[in-house]
C-alpha cells in the first residue's frame, strides 16, 4: 500500500459516505473532504491531490462534462466515482473522460483502501462487463490512428523537396528567420513556401505543421 | 448445455502448447477441436512445399474456417508478428471466433501485447495456467468477457483517453486534396 505524500480528496454531501471511505483511510493516507461541486474545484487546485474519491451525487456535479472539468484542472489526477448501479453506456462514458475506477457507493471501506492502491499503481476499477467495451475502442481507435497516418502521408507526399525541407524545420521549431538563413533563402521565400504548405496540408498555422511534422518522423 | 469449442493455432512456434494439460478428460464444457494433418508443423512446412502461393496466415485462417471454434487459442509462446495479420483477418472471415493469446510471461512484452489485443485479441493467458482457471478464462471469453489484467486495462484506456483528447484537437484531414 503507498503511503506517504499521497493525498486523497474526498467529495460527497452524504455523511455516511464520507465516514465510510474515513474508515478506510484513516492511518494510511492524509484525506480532505469537500461537500459541494464548487468546494471541490477550489481544494482541487490547492490542495493537488492524487486521487479524489468522487460521489456522483455531489452537489453541484454536472455528469460528465464536470468530470472533463475537473480532469481539466488537474491532469494527473485520479478519479474514482462512487454511484448508484449506473447503465454500461453512462459507465463507460466516464471512462472515456478519463476516470480511473467506477464503484458502488456502498462499498465497504477495507474495499475502498484496495480500490486506491490498485488505481494508484495504474490499473483500472472497472467492472469486466465492460472490458470487452476497451477492447473494441482500442481496435477502432488504432484503425483510426492508422487511417490519419496514412491520410498524413498523403498529404505529405505533395510536397515538393523544398517544401518538405522547410516544413521539418518547422517541425524543429525553427523561425522563419533561422530557416531562411540554413537554406539560404530569403524571408519571404520561406513565407511563399509556408503558404504553399499549408494549403496543400489542409492547416492554417505553423503549430499544427509543427505538430504534423512531430507525429510524421516518429512513423516507420 | 453445448460445450465451448476450442482449436489451437501456431504459426513459426518452437513449442507446442499442452492443450491436454489445460482440457480435462472430465471436463464437459470445453470441447477441444482437432485437425491432425494441419495441426504440426511438420506437415504444414510439407503443405507449404508444394503451395508456395498459401501463406501461413492464409492456411491458418482456412483451418479456423473450416474448424469454426468459439474460442481460439494462438500459441504466443513466442512474439511473432503474423499473429497481428491473422487476428485481423479473424474479425472479418470469423468473426464468431474469440481469439485469446497463450503467451510466456516471461518473454512477451507489452507492446507486442498491446499490438495483439488491438489486432482484435480478446485477452491472453500464461502457458503455466491450470485447468481449472482455464475453464474459466474460456467460458468468460466465450460470454463476450475480455481477459486482461487490470494494469493492462489502464494502459489501453490511457490510449483511448488519449486518442479522444487528440481528436478535439486536432487538424481535418480528411479536408478533400
Amino acid at each position: 500500500m503507498p503511503q506517504g505524500l499521497i493525498l486523497i480528496l474526498l467529495a460527497s454531501s452524504g455523511k455516511e459516505i464520507i465516514s465510510r471511505w474515513e474508515q478506510g483511510l484513516f492511518g494510511f493516507f492524509p484525506i480532505y473532504s469537500s461537500h459541494s461541486f464548487v468546494s471541490l474545484t477550489e481544494k482541487l487546485m490547492k490542495l493537488e491531490p492524487e486521487v479524489l474519491l468522487l460521489d456522483y451525487e455531489l452537489p453541484g456535479l454536472k455528469n460528465q462534462q464536470s468530470i472533463v472539468e475537473l480532469i481539466n484542472l488537474r491532469r494527473e489526477i485520479k478519479i474514482v466515482v462512487f454511484t448508484p448501479e449506473l447503465p454500461n453506456e453512462i459507465e463507460w462514458e466516464l471512462f472515456k473522460a478519463g476516470i480511473k475506477g467506477c464503484c458502488q457507493n456502498n462499498m465497504q471501506s477495507e474495499q475502498v483502501r484496495r480500490v486506491i492502491s490498485a488505481v494508484l499503481q495504474g490499473e483500472l476499477w472497472i467492472r469486466r462487463t465492460l472490458t470487452n467495451q476497451i477492447l473494441n475502442e482500442l481496435i477502432k481507435v488504432t484503425h483510426e490512428k492508422h487511417r490519419i497516418e496514412q491520410a498524413v502521408n498523403d498529404l505529405l507526399e505533395n510536397l515538393t523537396r523544398r517544401e518538405y525541407e522547410i516544413a521539418m524545420l518547422v517541425g524543429r521549431g525553427e523561425s522563419n528567420k533561422k530557416i531562411a538563413q540554413q537554406l539560404a533563402i530569403t524571408e519571404r521565400t520561406v513565407k511563399a513556401h509556408l503558404t504553399e504548405i499549408f494549403r496543400k496540408l489542409h492547416i492554417s498555422d505553423r503549430i499544427k505543421l509543427a505538430l504534423i511534422m512531430k507525429d510524421a518522423v516518429k512513423l516507420p | 448445455m453445448q460445450p465451448i469449442t476450442v482449436a489451437v493455432v501456431e504459426i513459426n512456434q518452437d513449442q507446442h502448447i499442452p492443450v491436454e494439460k489445460f482440457v480435462r478428460q472430465n471436463q464437459t464444457n470445453v470441447e477441444l477441436l482437432t485437425d491432425t494433418q494441419s495441426n504440426y508443423a511438420n506437415h504444414v512446412e510439407r503443405r507449404f512445399a508444394s503451395r508456395h502461393s498459401v501463406t501461413p496466415v492464409e492456411n491458418a485462417i482456412a483451418r479456423i474456417k473450416r474448424l469454426n471454434p468459439r474460442v481460439l487459442l494462438v500459441n504466443a509462446n513466442k512474439s511473432v508478428d503474423a499473429y497481428g495479420d491473422l487476428l485481423l483477418a479473424l474479425q472479418y472471415q470469423c468473426p464468431d471466433t474469440q481469439a485469446i493469446l497463450i503467451i510466456d510471461e516471461a518473454v512477451a512484452e507489452e507492446n507486442y501485447l498491446m499490438q495483439m489485443l488491438a489486432s482484435g485479441a480478446r485477452g491472453f493467458i500464461p502457458n503455466n495456467l491450470d485447468a481449472l482457471n482455464f475453464s474459466k478464462i474460456v467460458s468468460a471469453v466465450d460470454q463476450g468477457e475480455a481477459w486482461v489484467s487490470r494494469k493492462m486495462t489502464g494502459k489501453i484506456m490511457h490510449e483511448i483517453v488519449s486518442a479522444s483528447r487528440c481528436d478535439a484537437s486536432g487538424a481535418d484531414f480528411d479536408s478533400p486534396s
